[in-house]
């Protein structure tokens, strides 16, 4: 691009114009060649990302300070503990209720055998350094060198509310792919969910198994919708959406994904198709998040299941 | 132009970019004032044209590096080109432009960053459609809808440049321009 100049005034080395043409082919070239003749660009962003970091962190904090992610309802702080203890409390009975109905199933078809008993997860508590809000995606601080994998589930610190999981680990960062991101399209991916009632309520395993499962895909507004599912009451708005996907690692399981925010009209009597959102207006605005570390046996678990069953969590729908 | 000075001031920039502008989307959208594209017009008014294509080249690989696509599969790549070229048409533009324009004016800043966005987001839309149709792994949304978010995005550029513009205009001498009075685009 700049040329040098010699003593004499003579130009020596390529012509500006040329070395214009050459960079803007280059870029035509690594714009549309396919990403497995291309894809060693991707290894830039890691670099890039840890430089721009400190700004973009710093910036961020600031950010969030002016425009925080609203919660719903502010409570007073004991308010707020006895709720969270609740929700953990009752978190935890749902997921047990899981476990048992889990145990019942390959007690019955031990061919159907699914996944091994693990240690729980272990959280990390990780800022939010950057937002890529077209691609649907955060970066957050900490990558490989914090222990952090591809397929790490990413939920808000605040809540039990489920943000994404992580689909690519540099040394200091990391991206997370928000669970909310797509537009319905091609591309989006299915989700399964359980509605309960409210979220509160106390049940028993066997009346947990036979709450209404509805797949859900991102609409595009930061939101969900579902397909086709049979008429039930807890489709009412105000359901309490909980992710029950197969497809996803075991500790994520039973987190929320938002409640019911009302019904879509179809052609159906008996059918229906509901909106879900999450309790959090924004994913893409939270700014501190926990990282579930599994086990690394989980972790292999994890991989094998993306590798083996990533069909159904594609684009296609069920 | 004091490269040094340019390179902190790209810095900062993509900074703003990554961490400050999502604080100022409007509502629910992703509708985001882009500042890398406030700083490459910038540069176009007062650089020399090498100068200011080369700035250019340099900010919009970086957005690029920054900005990933999002593949079927959920694994974010790099697509290396989209803003680079765009930023280099938006460039071209301002120095076609300058010699015609009321360079110390706010208002030149505040219209060319809406154009110039505007024009780096139609080729960067067009690129990522073409990408999107040779390579089944990267998914991108339909042109319309998309290129719909981005022109708003324009819009908004072209007015946070109101702020940005005289702000980079408190900073002009760290940067040194030189040679860039000349009208119209000529390189050598």
């Amino acid at each position: 691009m700049v040329s040098r100049q010699t003593f004499r005034g003579k130009r020596s080395g390529p012509k500006p114009r040329t070395v214009l043409g050459v960079v803007v082919v280059l870029l035509l070239v690594t714009s549309l060649a396919p990403t497995r003749f291309v894809g060693w660009v991707t290894a830039f962003q890691g670099p890039v990302q840890t430089v721009v970091g400190p700004v973009s962190g710093t910036l961020l904090t600031v950010a969030s300070w002016l425009r925080p992610a609203v919660r719903g309802p502010r409570e007073t702080p004991d308010q707020a503990e006895a709720l969270r203890q609740r929700d953990l409390a009752i978190q935890r009975l749902q997921q047990a209720n899981r476990e048992i109905e889990g145990l019942r199933e390959r007690l019955r078809v031990v061919d159907q055998f699914r996944g091994a008993t693990v240690a729980p997860a272990t959280p990390r508590v990780a800022d939010v350094v950057g937002r890529e809000l077209g691609a649907g995606a955060i970066t957050i601080r900490g990558g490989r060198l914090a222990g952090f994998r591809r397929g790490m589930v990413v939920v808000d610190d605040a809540s039990l509310q489920l943000i994404g999981r992580i689909t690519r680990v540099n040394a200091t960062t990391a991206t997370v792919r928000l669970i909310t991101s797509g537009d319905g399209a091609a591309g989006s991916r299915w989700v399964r969910g359980v509605v309960f009632d409210s979220g509160a309520e106390v049940l028993s395993a066997e009346e947990q198994a036979a709450l209404p499962r509805v797949d859900l895909r991102p609409s595009g507004d930061g939101g969900f919708e579902s397909a086709e599912v049979e008429e039930h009451p807890n489709l009412a708005a105000g359901g309490l959406v909980k992710l029950d996907d197969a497809g996803w690692p075991r500790e994520a399981q039973l987190l929320e994904l938002g409640v019911v925010e009302g019904r879509l009209e179809i052609d159906h009597p008996l059918m229906t198709r509901v909106r879900v959102r999450p309790r959090i207006d924004d994913l893409g605005l939270v700014s501190r998040v926990v990282v579930l570390m599994p086990e690394e046996r989980d972790v292999v678990g994890a991989r094998s299941a993306e590798g083996g069953g990533g069909g159904a969590d594609e684009g296609g729908g069920r | 132009m004091n490269w040094i000075v340019f390179g902190i001031a790209a810095w900062l920039v993509l900074g703003v970019q990554w961490g400050f502008a999502g604080a100022l989307k409007l509502g629910s959208t992703d509708i985001v004032p882009y500042f890398p594209v406030i700083l490459v017009v910038w540069v176009g008014l007062w650089a020399k044209a090498s100068h200011a294509m080369a700035a250019a080249l340099v900010v919009g690989a970086l957005w690029d590096i920054k900005a990933h696509v999002t593949t079927i599969s959920g694994e974010p790549v790099v697509v290396l080109g989209p803003q680079a070229l765009g930023c280099l048409l938006g460039v071209y533009l301002v120095l076609t432009l300058r010699g015609v324009m009321l360079r110390k004016n706010f208002l030149t800043i505040v219209m060319l960053s809406g154009v110039a966005a505007l024009l780096c987001q139609l080729v960067a839309t067009v690129l990522l459609t073409t990408r999107g149709a040779i390579d089944p792994a990267v998914y991108f949304g339909p042109p319309l809808g998309e290129f719909g978010g981005r022109a708003a995005s324009s819009l908004y550029t072209g007015a946070a440049a109101a702020l940005v513009g005289p702000a980079l205009e408190a900073l002009k001498p760290l940067f040194g321009f030189q040679g860039g009075s000349g009208s119209g685009f000529r390189m050598q």
